[in-house]
C-alpha cells in the first residue's frame, strides 16, 4: 500500500509538470497555428475568480469529477461553465465588431450510451431554461469512450466552437494522462475550451488545468430539515397512509441550481495556486455564477412556503420579480397556493 | 428436378438431396450486389423481373452497353469477360447481346433448343429472332398452349400474320412482346441508379488489398473529381465510393456533406473517416481491382468557394453563399461547423450527431425532437430555403420558442436530462395532489426537503383517438423536488386522484443539473 500511494504521488507530480509543459507549448507553437491568447473568463464570484487568476481560462482543459450518483450535477455544472464561456464570447464580439473575430457560439456536447441510459439524454427545453440556446448546441452520442474522446478531439480542432463538453462515466483505462494531454494540446491550439465530465471516477491522472469535484449543495435550512424529519415519518410510515391526507411538510419553492464545487487542482502557468471549496449558484438569466452561501441565507430569510417575497429577495430587481411571478402564475409554477384536502 | 416439385417428391428421387429453405430477400440482396458490381461495365444496370412473373424463371440483369463494349474488346469480348468473371466466382450464368432487351432474353430462353449465337450483330436482330421458338416470347401459359395447338412454332411464323388477327386472337400482350423482341417497339429500362454525372475511377493491373492503398486511391480520386466539379460550377453533396472486388461483389461507401464542397481534402477526409468506421471489419475480399468515386448528388457552388475550408476547421478564404453575394463574417464559422458535423457523422452515423428541434407540444417527451446535423444547414442565420429548418422559431408564434427561458431567482422549469422512458417510483405523497414526501428510485430512498409544483400537463386530446394514439393517457401533475442531499428530480403523478384513477402511480421523468 505505501508503495502504491508513493507511486500515485509521483504520478500526480508528473501530471502537474505535464500540464505546465502543455501550458508552455501554447506559446511555443508557430504563429500560423497559434490562436491569440484570450483573457480568462470571470465566473462572477470574486473569491473564486481571484483564486483562478481572473477566471476560467479558455483554450484549456477543465475536468469535473463527481460521485457516480451525482453525474447529472457534474453535467449541469459543466453546462453552466459552457454557457458562461459562450456568453463571454458574445460579450466580446458585441464590444469589438472586428470582422476577423467570428462569433463562437456553438457548444459540442459529447455523451456516451452509458450516461444517456443512466441519466437520460440532454433535454432541449431544460437546456433553454438553463440559459443555453438549443440552436447553438451540437449533440453527439458515442457508443464507447474511445469514440467520445475522438469526437472531443475533432470538436476541439474546430475553431467555430466555443466549448466541447464531454461526459465519460466511470474509470475507463482509456481516459488517462495521455488522452487528457491530447485534449489539452488540441484545446490550446484552437482556443476552444475543453470540459471533461467524469462522474464516478476515483483518482485517475489527468493533465487538466483545473479539476473540480462536484458535491450536491444541500439545503442548510434547519427549519425545513427538522420539519421533514419530524413530520414525514410520523405521518407517512407505510403505504397504507397513502389514503390519509398529509400536510406538505416542506417549502414549496426551489432556489436556482447550486453546487458545492471543490477546486482540487488549480494550475496556473508556472505556479500552482491553492484550491478550495466554493458554494456556487447558477443564475441562468445573466449567465453568471453567484455565491450560494450568501444567497441561501437571503433565501432562508424569505418565506419558506413559496410566496413572492423570496423571489424579490433573490432577484433583487422588482420588475424582474413581478415578471417571474406572472410567468409562474401562467405556467402553473410554484406561486399557486396548494390546498390540501382535509 | 423441376420447379414446383414438392419436397417429398424430390427426396424420393434423390435421397441425398441437400436442402436449403428459400430466402427471397437474400436472393434479392445478392442480385442487387451483383447489379452493383455489373456497373463496372456500364452505368445503366437494371434488374429484370419480367421473365420472373410470366414463367417463374429466375430474375436477371439487363445491361445497356451502348457505347461501352469497345472498352472491353467489342461485344464478344465483353461477353467473354463477363462470363469468365462470373464463372470464376462460381456463378453459372447465361448471357446474350442483342439490339433489344427482349430479343436478348428470347435468345437466352431458347438457348437450349436452338444453337443461336449469344451475340447478335447489329442489324441482325430481326433475322435472329424470327428463327426462335414462339415460347421464347414468354406469353402466358394459355396463349402459349394455344400457339402450340395452332402450329405456330416459330416467332417468324407469328411475325408473318396480319397484326389485326394476332391482336384479335391472342390479345395485345403477345403483340407487344413480339414488337419488343423484333425491335419494333421500345422497352423501358429502369436502371438501379441514375448514372452520376461526376465520376472518376481507377483500375488496377494488380488488385489492391490494404486499406492504406485504398486510402491513397481515395486521395487521388478526390483530386481528380475536383476538376469536373469546378468546370461545371458544382459541389458534391453526396459521395459514393465503389470498391469492385475480384469476387464480383462491390462495396459501396456513401457519405453526405452538409454543404456542397469540391475541396479534395474535405472529400477525401470524409471518405477516409467512413473507411475508419469499418476498423477491422474492412474486407477487401480477394483484392480490389477497380475503385470508382462518384458525386451522386451535387448542388451549384459558386467559384469563390473553390478554396473551401480546410480539414482543421480553419476559416475558408472568403466563403460566401452560393448566390455569389458578398462574404459574410459568420460564414467561416458556418463552413467549419458544417465540416465538423460531416466528419463526426461520417464516423459515428447520422443518428448520433444531432441538433435539437423545438416542437410545439405540452407533452414533455414531444417538446423536443432531434434531427441529424448533416441534413440541416449548420448556419442558423442563413437557413437553406430549400430545406426549411424547423428549429427556427415560428414568427407567427413567438411564445412557442420563448416558453422555456431562464427566470431570475428561480429554478429551471425543465430538467437538463430527460429519461428515455419515465421510470416508475414508489412514492408517498399527500392526497389528492401533494408532492411526494419521499420515494424510492433505483432502490434508494430519497427524502424530499423542497418541492415546486404541481404543474398539470393533460394529454393532448387531438391525439387521444386513432391508431397509435394515447387513448389511455392520463393527466400528469409534475413536481420539481429536491432531496435532502441536494439532488433534484422531475417526478409526476399519473392520473387525477379520484377522477381518473383510485391509486395514482408516480414516475420519475428527468434529472436537474
Amino acid at each position: 500500500m505505501p508503495k502504491r500511494a508513493e507511486l500515485a504521488t509521483l504520478r500526480d507530480r508528473i501530471a502537474r509538470l505535464e500540464a505546465q509543459e502543455a501550458a508552455k507549448t501554447r506559446f511555443d507553437t508557430p504563429a500560423s497555428t497559434r490562436f491569440a491568447a484570450r483573457p480568462a473568463v470571470p465566473l462572477g464570484v470574486d473569491r473564486l475568480d481571484d483564486r483562478l487568476g481572473g477566471g476560467l481560462l479558455p483554450g484549456a482543459l477543465h475536468e469535473i469529477r463527481s460521485a457516480d450518483a451525482d453525474g447529472p450535477l457534474a453535467f449541469g455544472f459543466a453546462l453552466a461553465l459552457a454557457a458562461r464561456l459562450t456568453a463571454a464570447n458574445r460579450e466580446v464580439s458585441a464590444h469589438s465588431p472586428a470582422p476577423h473575430s467570428p462569433l463562437r457560439g456553438t457548444t459540442l456536447i459529447v455523451s456516451t450510451f452509458d450516461g444517456a441510459g443512466e441519466w437520460g439524454r440532454p433535454y432541449g427545453p431544460g437546456l433553454a431554461a438553463f440559459g443555453l440556446d438549443p440552436d447553438t448546441l451540437l449533440l453527439v452520442e458515442a457508443r464507447r469512450p474511445r469514440e467520445a474522446l475522438w469526437a472531443a478531439e475533432e470538436g476541439l480542432a474546430c475553431r467555430a466552437l466555443s466549448a466541447v463538453v464531454t461526459e465519460i462515466r466511470g474509470d475507463p483505462p482509456l481516459v488517462d494522462l495521455t488522452a487528457t494531454r491530447r485534449l489539452v494540446l488540441r484545446a490550446a491550439r484552437s482556443g476552444v475550451t475543453a470540459i471533461l465530465v467524469r462522474p464516478g471516477t476515483a483518482d485517475g491522472l489527468s493533465a487538466a488545468r483545473t479539476r473540480w469535484r462536484i458535491v450536491p449543495h444541500a439545503v442548510t435550512d434547519p427549519a425545513a430539515s427538522t420539519l421533514s424529519s419530524e413530520e414525514a415519518p410520523s405521518k407517512a410510515p407505510s403505504e397504507a397512509s397513502l389514503e390519509t391526507p398529509l400536510a406538505t411538510p416542506f417549502p414549496l419553492c426551489l432556489s436556482p441550481p447550486a453546487w458545492e464545487a471543490d477546486l482540487e487542482r488549480n494550475a496556473a502557468p508556472g505556479a500552482s495556486r491553492p484550491g478550495g471549496r466554493f458554494s456556487l449558484m447558477w443564475t441562468a438569466h445573466d449567465n453568471r455564477f453567484t455565491d450560494a452561501a450568501s444567497l441561501s441565507a437571503n433565501h432562508r430569510s424569505g418565506d419558506r412556503y413559496g410566496q413572492n417575497g423570496s423571489r424579490a429577495a433573490l432577484s433583487g430587481a422588482a420588475p424582474a420579480a413581478s415578471a417571474a411571478g406572472a410567468a409562474g402564475a401562467t405556467t402553473g409554477g410554484s406561486v399557486i397556493p396548494i390546498r390540501h384536502a382535509g | 428436378m423441376d420447379r414446383g416439385l414438392t419436397l417429398s417428391d424430390a427426396r424420393a428421387r434423390r435421397p441425398d438431396l441437400e436442402i436449403h429453405p428459400a430466402d427471397p430477400p437474400a436472393d434479392d440482396r445478392a442480385l442487387t450486389a451483383l447489379a452493383d458490381w455489373a456497373s463496372r461495365y456500364t452505368p445503366l444496370v437494371a434488374i429484370d423481373r419480367s421473365a420472373h412473373e410470366a414463367t417463374r424463371a429466375a430474375p436477371g440483369l439487363v445491361l445497356d452497353i451502348t457505347g461501352c463494349a469497345h472498352l472491353f474488346g467489342g461485344e464478344a469480348g465483353l461477353l467473354a469477360d463477363l462470363a469468365g468473371r462470373l464463372g470464376r466466382r462460381g456463378l453459372s450464368a447465361a448471357a446474350a447481346i442483342a439490339d433489344t432487351p427482349a430479343a436478348a432474353r428470347a435468345i437466352l430462353l431458347s438457348g437450349h433448343i436452338t444453337d443461336s449465337p449469344p451475340v447478335v450483330p447489329p442489324g441482325g436482330n430481326e433475322k435472329a429472332v424470327r428463327r426462335l421458338p414462339a415460347q421464347a416470347l414468354e406469353a402466358d401459359p394459355a396463349t402459349a398452349a394455344l400457339l402450340d395447338r395452332l402450329g405456330l412454332k416459330r416467332i417468324g411464323q407469328l411475325a408473318g400474320l396480319p397484326r389485326e388477327t394476332l391482336a384479335a386472337r391472342f390479345g395485345t400482350d403477345l403483340l407487344t412482346r413480339l414488337d419488343r423482341a423484333l425491335g419494333r417497339a421500345g422497352e423501358p429500362l429502369s436502371p438501379l441508379k441514375s448514372p452520376p454525372v461526376f465520376t472518376v475511377e481507377r483500375l488496377f493491373a494488380e488488385p489492391i488489398r490494404l486499406i492504406e492503398d485504398v486510402e491513397r486511391t481515395i486521395d487521388h480520386l478526390a483530386a481528380s473529381l475536383t476538376e469536373p466539379l469546378v468546370r461545371h460550377g458544382q459541389g458534391a453533396r453526396q459521395l459514393v465510393l465503389t470498391l469492385f472486388r475480384l469476387d464480383t461483389t462491390a462495396l459501396r461507401i456513401a457519405t453526405g456533406l452538409s454543404r456542397p464542397s469540391r475541396d479534395a481534402a474535405v472529400m477525401a477526409a470524409l471518405l477516409r473517416e467512413r473507411l475508419t468506421a469499418f476498423q477491422d471489419g474492412f474486407d477487401s475480399g480477394e483484392g480490389i481491382e477497380q475503385v470508382r468515386l462518384a458525386a451522386e448528388a451535387v448542388d451549384p457552388l459558386g467559384p469563390e468557394q473553390m478554396t473551401g475550408g480546410q480539414m482543421t476547421g480553419a476559416p475558408a478564404a472568403g466563403a460566401s453563399p452560393a448566390s455569389g453575394l458578398a462574404p459574410d463574417p459568420g460564414g467561416r464559422d458556418d463552413v467549419a461547423l458544417a465540416h465538423l458535423a460531416d466528419r463526426l457523422t461520417a464516423r459515428l452515423g447520422r443518428d448520433r450527431v444531432v441538433r435539437i428541434l423545438r416542437r410545439d407540444s405540452h407533452i414533455p417527451e414531444r417538446a423536443m425532437a432531434t434531427a441529424p446535423a448533416l441534413g440541416n444547414r449548420c448556419d442558423p442565420a442563413r437557413p437553406n430555403p430549400a430545406r426549411p429548418n424547423p428549429a427556427r422559431p415560428n414568427p407567427d408564434r413567438p411564445e412557442a420558442a420563448a416558453r422555456f427561458r431562464p427566470h431570475p431567482g428561480r429554478a429551471p422549469e425543465r430538467p437538463l436530462r430527460l429519461l428515455q422512458t419515465p421510470e416508475p417510483i414508489e412514492a408517498i405523497a399527500a392526497v389528492p395532489d401533494g408532492p411526494p414526501v419521499r420515494f424510492y428510485w433505483r432502490r434508494v430512498q430519497r427524502r424530499i426537503v423542497r418541492a415546486e409544483g404541481p404543474e398539470r400537463i393533460a394529454p393532448e386530446w387531438w391525439r387521444m383517438t386513432g391508431p397509435g394514439g394515447d387513448g389511455d393517457a392520463l393527466t400528469r401533475d409534475y413536481f420539481r423536488v429536491e432531496d435532502e442531499a441536494g439532488r433534484r428530480y422531475w417526478v409526476y403523478r399519473a392520473g387525477l386522484y379520484g377522477r381518473e384513477t383510485a391509486a395514482p402511480r408516480w414516475y420519475l421523468h428527468g434529472l436537474f443539473g
